[in-house]
């Protein structure tokens, strides 16, 4: 038939493997050495695409049209693609794929570029500080751009009386993968209401993170490969050159204020923040001044579209002060009139008894 | 009839009908109407003499490569201009012809109904492909002049040479076309329902349009891989460094399913259909 000829000419491929399968089976394996295989894994290279999806009840930014953007903070809200090369230590390359857009992060060595496609800008960081992680350099925003990322981000904010065990077996990007839940104790005061991760059975790697929020039953967040691939990558993908036209920006190196677990966009290297509380009903308050109209790293459009936004979060007020009120399905936040920001994965009224 | 006049007789069938697509002064006009989006777009860019801003859709790029012209021309033209060019070719297809009582003297001639159906989709496609090579031919040309070309930058910000850009600007150019395929198939079933020719292009772009809608609507995105569109500006996946397949292929399963439900339904019509005038 016509139809059929003239589109399977122009196609061909195959269909994507979706990632959700039957359980395989594979030798038991304890929850304690799961944890400890979490923090080795066995690879230093891989080609993958990550998919990130968030539902963290944040009010919906101005985007305009439906089109998916390329800019890092995008990461925190909706579906997202990334796609992650990494080889070795210090050599790795995260694309976050907008509608025909792309900014990318390239690291090698000390040398770290960001290129957006949108603006047609690069920055060029060069960082002394010697590469301690196996991973890519996190996004601006303080958004897990790999799965693995995502683990360390968690594993950093556990607490000793998480709860720690295995749900059984899964297939997540075409690999078999062995679940570890944490959940947080009943003592904890907090909204989270369990992490799972999917480790690769052979490589030890975490594949996906699923964080589900306390009553509520799609995933606040998750991240995971929808297809991975343990082999080197092309040595040029991670080797960045300027092209023509474009504007580039050298940038100071970072504080060490920039490596404090980033869990808001508008919080980046202010001064020393105060911590709460431990575990998983921490709560970070942090005095931030003017800070949301000079965030570093942000353009102005984005200093107003985080004034407007702001203007938009409900007024509360308390024994503690008065302020705006954010509450998501996996934290909350309140920004007070004197310029301090608290911040945790708890109720409000904790962050009221914070900032008391 | 031996098997090769019976090739022959289709190529035969095919090239009038493509003379009759091709012929007509209207559509001669809409070809220059598609060619003349790119070249406004290079011409305004340069006049205006700007560096490219930050944009979407290659647009920041134009500046630096006139094949950007083209690309940035076929994501604008996806929306509008090319679904309305299939919409009016598959208006013209069937409904016009039995509104104007001229299928019924096609259906005299010892052709059968399945085979015209047949010969009158792959001229829809075959002129889809025509609009799309005349946009994107007329931005290469258009850009060129306005802004040179050379090695082309990718989203990813690696370059590539001008021949590699070529060939994916061609693989691009086919990704579009199997898409507004799919669209024609769309056209080709509501063609077979009406004898108003109005009616079926009006009808064709509107399904085009809503599906842009929807398509931008975030509270629908469980929708949004079914919508036909969805995928349509997966083509620029091409111009990344290297090439991200994933859209691409969800884009063409898509574009085949649709094609083969609406051709279908349209040969299921079109067999029963009585042809009064």
């Amino acid at each position: 038939m016509a139809a059929a000829s003239t589109v399977a000419l122009l196609g061909g491929g195959a269909v994507v493997a979706t990632s959700a399968q039957a359980s395989p089976s594979l030798p038991p394996r304890t929850a304690e050495q799961l944890l400890v295989d979490v923090q080795s894994p066995t690879v230093q290279a891989l080609s993958g695409t990550v998919q990130t999806s968030a539902d963290l009840g944040l009010p919906a930014l101005p985007t305009g049209t439906g089109t998916s953007s390329s800019d890092p903070t995008a990461l925190l809200s909706g579906d997202n693609t990334v796609r992650v090369w990494l080889d070795g230590q210090d050599r790795s390359r995260v694309s976050v794929i907008g509608s025909n857009e792309e900014t990318s992060i390239i690291h090698n060595g000390s040398d770290v570029w960001t290129y957006s496609s949108a603006d047609r800008t690069a920055k060029h960081l060069t960082a002394n500080r010697t590469a301690t992680e196996h991973q890519p350099t996190p996004v601006p925003s303080g958004a897990p751009t790999t799965p693995q990322q995502a683990a360390q981000q968690v594993l950093a904010a556990m607490d000793p009386s998480t709860t720690v065990t295995t749900s059984g077996t899964a297939r997540v990007a075409g690999r078999d993968a062995y679940e570890l839940v944490l959940t947080p104790a009943a003592t904890e005061d907090t909204l989270v209401q369990s992490v799972t991760f999917a480790i690769d059975a052979e490589t030890h790697l975490v594949l996906d993170v699923t964080v589900l929020g306390k009553g509520v039953d799609k995933p606040a967040l998750q991240v995971g490969y929808s297809k991975i691939d343990y082999t080197s990558p092309d040595a040029g993908l991670f080797t960045f050159t300027a092209p023509a036209g474009t504007t580039v920006q050298e940038v100071a190196p970072p504080t060490q204020a920039d490596k404090q677990a980033p869990t808001d966009a508008t919080k980046t290297d202010q001064a020393k923040p105060t911590v709460v509380g431990d575990g998983w009903d921490t709560v970070v308050v942090t005095k931030t001044g003017s800070a949301l109209t000079s965030t570093s790293g942000t353009d102005n459009a984005q200093a107003q579209q985080a004034k407007a936004l702001l203007d938009s979060l409900p007024r509360v007020s308390g024994d503690w002060g008065s302020g705006r009120l954010l509450t998501g399905t996996l934290f909350s936040a309140v920004l007070t009139d004197d310029g301090r920001v608290a911040v945790g994965a708890v109720p409000a009224d904790r962050l009221y008894a914070a900032l008391r | 009839m031996s098997v090769a006049s019976g090739v022959s007789g289709w190529f035969r069938f095919l090239g009038s009908e493509l003379r009759l697509v091709f012929g007509r002064r209207r559509n001669q006009i809409g070809l220059l109407v598609l060619a003349g989006i790119p070249v406004m777009l290079a011409v305004t860019l340069r006049l205006s003499g700007h560096q490219g801003e930050h944009g979407p859709d290659f647009f920041s790029s134009i500046t630096s490569n006139g094949i950007f012209v083209a690309l940035a021309a076929l994501s604008v033209e996806l929306t509008l201009f090319l679904p309305l060019a299939i919409a009016i070719l598959a208006g013209d297809a069937i409904a016009s012809e039995a509104n104007l009582g001229t299928l019924r003297y096609l259906l005299t001639v010892p052709v059968p109904r399945s085979r015209l159906l047949a010969v009158k989709y792959v001229a829809l496609v075959i002129g889809g492909l025509a609009g799309v090579a005349v946009v994107a031919v007329a931005g290469v040309v258009a850009g060129g002049v306005a802004f040179g070309l050379g090695p082309v930058t990718t989203l990813s910000g690696i370059q590539i040479g001008m021949g590699v850009a070529s060939v994916r600007l061609l693989l691009a150019m086919l990704y579009v076309t199997a898409g507004l395929a799919a669209l024609a198939a769309i056209g080709l079933f509501i063609s077979t329902l009406t004898e108003q020719p109005i009616v079926a292009m009006v009808a064709t772009t509107a399904v085009s349009t809503l599906m842009w809608i929807l398509d931008a609507v975030p509270q629908l995105a469980f929708l949004h891989p079914w919508l036909l569109v969805h995928h349509w500006p997966a083509f620029g996946d091409l111009f990344r460094q290297p090439v991200f397949t994933d859209g691409i292929v969800a884009g063409l399963w898509l574009a085949l399913g649709y094609a083969v439900v609406f051709y279908v339904a349209a040969w299921a019509t079109f067999i029963r259909r009585d042809i009064t005038s």
